[in-house]
């Protein structure tokens, strides 16, 4: 099963995988390897249950607000 | 240093925006590709392999955000740090999230130093989390637009125009100086309490957050000013509160209107 964050990190250096992903969602995320639920989780879910996935799937447990300023 | 033209050592301060490597422009693209070493700090974990795979020297500053740690130190600490790595006649290339230089005390601080200190130092702009919410909840920064700190609101009693759209950033730490992992309800409650005195208790405010992956919808939640602190509120929320009320029209530019040039007489309001 391929991870979620892999997919991210594919979209964001790739232009033309990007392309394709906005032009068919479901197929592009099928063909890199995401399950159902995977694919549920990127587009229908609130950032927050897919913030919870990828630390999960990196290990990170207990993130900070990362604020740049105040 | 004497001239900064003869050295390689320079400083260039990018933005990779709120999706980053899909909102990071070609220029910032080719400065992090080049640079001997860049550091960097986004706001989630991940995507940053692409970072990595664009160049080989990329360490995130994300490790000095140590829990309930002052963030005035963390932010002295991220300065320094890239200037340690300048100081070493390295061509630096450092991203943050969103834009360098739009809420952002460390980037602009460490261009500073920089140049002080006789190195040659830029910033490149990013796209910003109120670019986002431009796109995303339909409003024109030209109808007037006020932003501020929701904390820097409440601590110095600011009175905004209640005419004129506002976008108050980090909601989610209120009159917090340490990092946290958590949302505070309790600064949320105060900065309610105010609001509701400038906008009505039943004045619709918007929670937004800008999807920070290449891939996912923003966060949009409409709610009432006294529910503000009951509302889902993650930890890089933004609140955007539209215009209480229309301006009213100035009497003296209407006096003044019969006078004006014709373009004036055509957008003057009376």
């Amino acid at each position: 099963m391929a991870r979620i964050v892999d997919f991210l990190n594919k979209l964001a250096e790739d232009p033309a995988f990007e392309a394709r992903f906005d032009k068919n969602k479901k197929k592009t995320m099928a063909d890199f390897g995401l399950n159902q639920k995977q694919q549920d989780l990127i587009l229908k879910e609130p950032i927050k249950k897919l913030k919870d996935e990828i630390k999960k799937e990196l290990g990170n447990g207990g993130a900070v607000i990362l604020i740049k300023r105040g | 240093m004497s001239d900064p033209d003869d050295s390689a050592a320079s400083l260039t301060v990018v933005g990779c925006g709120i999706r980053p490597g899909l909102h990071t422009t070609s220029e910032a693209r080719a400065r992090l590709a080049r640079a001997d070493k860049v550091l960097y700090l986004l706001a989630e974990d991940a995507p940053t392999t692409w970072l990595h795979t664009l160049n080989a020297s990329a360490e995130s500053l994300a490790p000095l955000y140590r829990l309930d740690r002052p963030r005035a130190e963390i932010y002295e600490d991220i300065v320094e740090t890239i200037l340690r790595w300048v100081r070493k006649d390295l061509d630096v290339c450092v991203a943050f999230y969103g834009h360098p230089g739009v809420f952002d005390d460390t980037g602009r601080e460490a261009v500073r130093r920089a140049r002080e200190e006789g190195y040659r130092a830029r910033m490149l702009p990013g796209i910003s989390a109120a670019d986002c919410l431009f796109v995303d909840l339909g409003v024109d920064p030209a109808d007037g637009l006020q932003m501020f700190d929701a904390t820097d609101v409440l601590v110095h009693g600011r009175t905004p125009d209640v005419t004129v759209q506002m976008i108050l950033w980090q909601i989610s730490v209120i009159g917090g100086t340490r990092t946290t992992g958590t949302v505070d309800r309790s600064g949320l409650e105060v900065l309610s309490d105010r609001l509701a005195e400038l906008y009505t208790g039943d004045h619709e405010v918007v929670v937004y957050e800008a999807s920070p992956f290449p891939a996912g919808e923003p966060t949009i939640e409409r709610c009432a000013v006294r529910d503000l602190a009951g509302a889902n509120v993650s930890g890089l929320a933004t609140l955007y509160v539209p215009p209480r009320s229309e301006p009213s029209p100035s009497p003296s530019a209407r006096q003044r209107r019969a006078s004006a040039p014709e373009a004036f007489r055509r957008t003057a309001p009376g």
